[in-house]
């Protein structure tokens, strides 16, 4: 996968691994906890990247398939008594199963009819946590959801929580990272690139497609499953469109065919409200504005930022030596 | 329950169906005028219906402007703010990627949705009814005097549009860019202008349609997301760019969520109209009139 | 010609768009192992016939049978995988990625590693890859390109675009190689070495159908030259003869007679 990103890969273990230490400082204290939820979220987006930036896909509502995973997590556990890790396979099971009958007619579809199907999806499902109260308990919620346990060992605090997420959360990273660098990497840039070509040269490009789908929606289900064990309480607002579009955001500001942009927009948009806490009335006017600013002017995302700042400055510099 | 108790619902069930339906009707129309023009689903087109319903509200209940004065303010005030979409943020990027494009109008509709909810935060507010709330008896349901406003103004915005696209200069130059805008350009209509147009147009419209739903349904900030995905489902049921097509899938659209809320189920009522959507975009997504070779040679 | 010498048969081949035929009646075959040439006026269907040939829309009417095997009806990615390959008249290449990178997706049809191989890197894979990478750096050099193995494949000259859209096809290792234009836009020098280089592709066993403006080109190289016109057969001879052939010539003069 190269150097550069295996280095990267030490380098996230290392910085994961000892950023609990920042908990000593009492200001920054609840920083680890923060860092849970991005963690998660780091979880989806990089699916999320794969299907938007390397399928060349949208989606809309990838809170739904947190949802469910959060959701069969939490039912099975509860009310079921059935094994956290079975839930969460079985919800794994669930997402994938709508992620191909939603997907496979979905991914037909081009653009604007794209974005809407999912959009439409995402809040049919939202629709589903609060309308079917008797299995969800709709927007009153789900409590007492067990955590999870390895062996006897039970994820009970906020630290080996942290550690489980980031474990997994990692080993997705370098499963996706070997995936993009290989054939079947190869094979999805190449149906961005031309999708004419790439049938031409014998890559089924709906089959892949459905696939990075289906991928998406199963990492965005473990993350849900691992929150419900974590926050031990879900309610629907959690996986509503908003998220959604959040979501959509981080990838975007990550730059979307970056997978490490991925994990870097998860952490900025997870932390943005504990940096601007005057956000409180104007944090839905604030993200608006920012996507809508990141859309016109950088679309690589962050990692733009360069190449606008030069053409920005180029021309002056060319002027006042020519 | 005795058959004319029935009946007496279901009535009540088509008259509340045809009531939301024409609010879906002029969502929908101001989606296919943008869409003509542009070749863009204007994700931000439910904002302009909450728009038109919180301004009028604030004219009238805070500044105790009459109401007909205010009607034609807040189609102005909705109005520039279309306007104002469509030069600082869809005009500068116009020959960019699809995708890139419903991003855009995605962040606008949250941008417009997080200002609406600063200026008036998360509560509902409500309109007075235009002539006066004393229910109506009709074969034993009831018509509020508002619905007779909706439906009756909604059908004069249909043949208005009408007029305007087929009679005017404006309207039939609209049209020219929309059918065939390299053709449009050579006879020399300056088919930027038309795109903005059709964003004003749009936005005015909407507003109409929040104006007046906000007596009976009253309005907050929030309520252009599931409006947009409905009227874009009217849009797609009617065929895109389907004038006649959009107003009849609206109808048809509020029709089934009103009767399947109520015979069926309420708690998923929203989720009807985004079912069909869903069903039509999967089955045919030229829509009910819609030809299918047609939409085959769309941009997108 | 004994049947199952032809690696290609075309029977009865139709295709109209709305009221526009491009393709009618079209029955012809291509023997294994040479070189044969489409040629015709502008709008002559030829690059339609490709199209149906590669699967890319269906015909109306007829079949298309790929070495004794019917593959009407089927999707481009699935003709791909039998061993037709095919180049493209606007060079269809993934500008963004290296010219490398080009060749190697040339190679999904010969490769089949799956998510689960790639994701956890099992050996197989990572043999694979090896493998990939070594065969395109050899189909790079097999055009002269290895200079440019690491450029953006968007970035390069029209002359090697087109070229390495030919390697790219060649890294398929297709039985039959479609080659739509590969010497529009080329100067003198460029058409001479490419016509080197499909003598050399026909030499190693790949037959090549192209389709052609370039009638130095096509009586240099072809071994057999099918003419359409309208959509229609009207020859499908030796080049000589085809030269000779009144029709052929009233197609072409009788096209620069109109436009005089």
């Amino acid at each position: 996968m190269g150097r550069n990103n295996i280095i990267g890969i030490l380098g996230l273990s290392l910085f994961i691994l000892l950023f609990p230490l920042t908990g000593r400082i009492s200001a920054i204290s609840h920083y680890v906890d923060i860092m849970v939820f991005v963690g998660l979220t780091a979880m989806i987006t990089m699916g999320l990247s794969l299907l938007m930036g390397y399928a060349g896909q949208i989606s809309l509502g990838h809170a739904a398939f947190y949802g469910l995973g959060a959701y069969a997590s939490g039912i099975l556990t509860v009310k079921y008594g059935l094994n956290p890790w079975l839930a969460l396979f079985i919800g794994v099971f669930l997402s994938a199963v709508l992620a191909v009958v939603v997907g496979s007619p979905s991914l037909k579809l081009r653009g604007h009819y794209l974005a809407m199907a999912t959009l439409a999806f995402g809040e049919i499902i939202y629709i589903i946590f609060n309308g079917w109260i008797s299995l969800t308990k709709g927007p009153d919620g789900f409590g007492d959801i067990p955590y999870l346990s390895i062996f006897g060992f039970s994820f009970d605090s906020m630290l080996s929580n942290y550690y489980l997420i980031w474990f997994v959360a990692i080993i997705m990273l370098v499963f996706v990272l070997n995936i993009i660098h290989s054939r079947l990497g190869r094979a999805l840039m190449s149906i961005h690139g031309s999708e004419l070509a790439a049938s031409a040269m014998g890559v089924n490009a709906a089959r892949f497609k459905i696939q990075v789908f289906i991928i998406s929606a199963v990492m965005a289900s473990i993350a849900g499953s691992f929150y419900a064990h974590y926050v031990q309480y879900i309610n629907p607002p959690v996986f509503d469109l908003f998220f959604s579009i959040k979501l959509l955001m981080m990838v975007i500001i990550g730059g979307m065919s970056n997978i490490w942009g991925a994990l870097i927009g998860a952490a900025l948009i997870t932390f943005l409200p504990e940096w601007l806490i005057f956000m409180e009335d104007f944090d839905i006017l604030a993200y608006g504005l920012i996507l809508l600013l990141i859309t016109m002017f950088l679309p690589k995302g962050l990692f733009g930022l360069p190449e606008v700042v030069y053409k920005l400055f180029a021309p002056r510099v060319k002027a006042s030596l020519g | 329950m005795d058959s004319s108790g029935l009946f007496s619902q279901i009535v009540q069930y088509v008259i509340t169906g045809i009531t939301v339906g024409s609010i879906y009707a002029i969502v929908a129309l101001g989606f296919n005028i943008i869409y003509s023009a542009t070749e863009i689903i204007n994700f931000a087109q439910g904002e302009f219906v909450m728009l038109g319903g919180l301004v009028m509200v604030t004219l009238v209940n805070s500044a105790g402007i009459p109401m007909p004065l205010a009607f034609f303010i807040t189609i102005s005030a909705v109005t520039l703010v279309g306007l104002l979409m469509e030069r600082a943020a869809i005009f500068p990027l116009r020959d960019t990627t699809v995708l890139r494009l419903v991003i855009i109008t995605i962040a606008l509709s949250i941008l417009i949705k997080g200002l609406a909810m600063f200026i008036w935060g998360k509560d509902s507010f409500a309109l007075p009814a235009f002539s006066g709330e004393t229910p109506i008896p009709f074969l034993g349901a009831t018509i509020v005097p508002q619905t007779l406003w909706i439906v009756g103004l909604t059908a004069v915005l249909v043949v208005l549009l009408s007029i305007f696209f087929n009679r005017t200069l404006l309207g039939k130059a609209m049209s020219a860019c929309a059918d065939n805008p390299e053709a449009a350009s050579l006879v020399g209509i300056n088919t930027q202008r038309m795109v903005m147009f059709s964003f004003m147009l749009s936005a005015a419209l909407g507003a109409v349609a929040g104006m007046i739903i906000t007596p009976v349904a009253l309005m907050e900030y929030d309520r252009g997301a599931l409006l947009a995905l409905k009227g874009f489902g009217a849009a797609i049921l009617g065929g895109l760019g389907h004038f006649y097509g959009a107003v009849a899938a609206g109808i048809l659209l509020g029709l089934l969520e009103s009767l399947g809320a109520g015979l069926i189920s309420s708690a998923f009522k929203d989720a009807i109209a985004l079912g069909v959507l869903l069903l039509v975009l999967f089955i045919k997504p030229s829509g009910l009139l819609g030809s299918a070779e047609v939409s085959k040679l769309r941009k997108f | 010609m004994a049947e199952s010498e032809s690696i290609l048969k075309v029977r009865r081949l139709s295709k109209a768009f709305g009221g526009l035929v491009a393709v009618f009646d079209l029955d012809f075959s291509v023997p294994r192992g040479i070189i044969k040439a489409i040629i015709g006026p502008n709008g002559a269907g030829k690059t339609t016939l490709f199209n149906l040939i590669s699967g890319i829309f269906p015909s109306d009417t007829g079949e298309t049978v790929f070495q004794d095997r019917l593959i009407t009806g089927l999707k481009p990615y699935q003709i791909a995988s039998l061993g037709i390959s095919r180049t493209f008249q606007t060079v269809e290449l993934f500008k963004e990625m290296t010219a490398l990178q080009n060749i190697m997706v040339g190679r999904h049809v010969r490769t089949k590693s799956g998510i689960l191989s790639v994701g956890l890197k099992l050996p197989g894979s990572r043999r694979e890859e090896r493998t990939i990478r070594e065969k395109a750096e050899y189909f790079l050099d097999l055009v002269g390109l290895s200079h440019r193995a690491h450029e953006e494949a968007g970035s390069l000259p029209l002359g090697e675009q087109k070229l390495l859209e030919v390697s790219r096809a060649l890294a398929t290792e297709p039985e039959l190689l479609l080659l739509d234009e590969p010497a529009a836009g080329l100067n003198e020098t460029e058409t001479e070495s490419a016509a080197r280089l499909f003598r050399k592709i026909r030499d190693q066993g790949t037959t090549i159908l192209l389709v052609e403006h370039d009638m130095n080109l096509v009586m240099d190289i072809s071994e057999e030259v099918l003419v359409l016109e309208y959509g229609r057969k009207i020859a499908d001879d030796k080049p000589e003869a085809v030269r000779a052939n009144a029709d052929v010539i009233n197609a072409y003069l009788g096209v620069e007679l109109e436009s005089a």
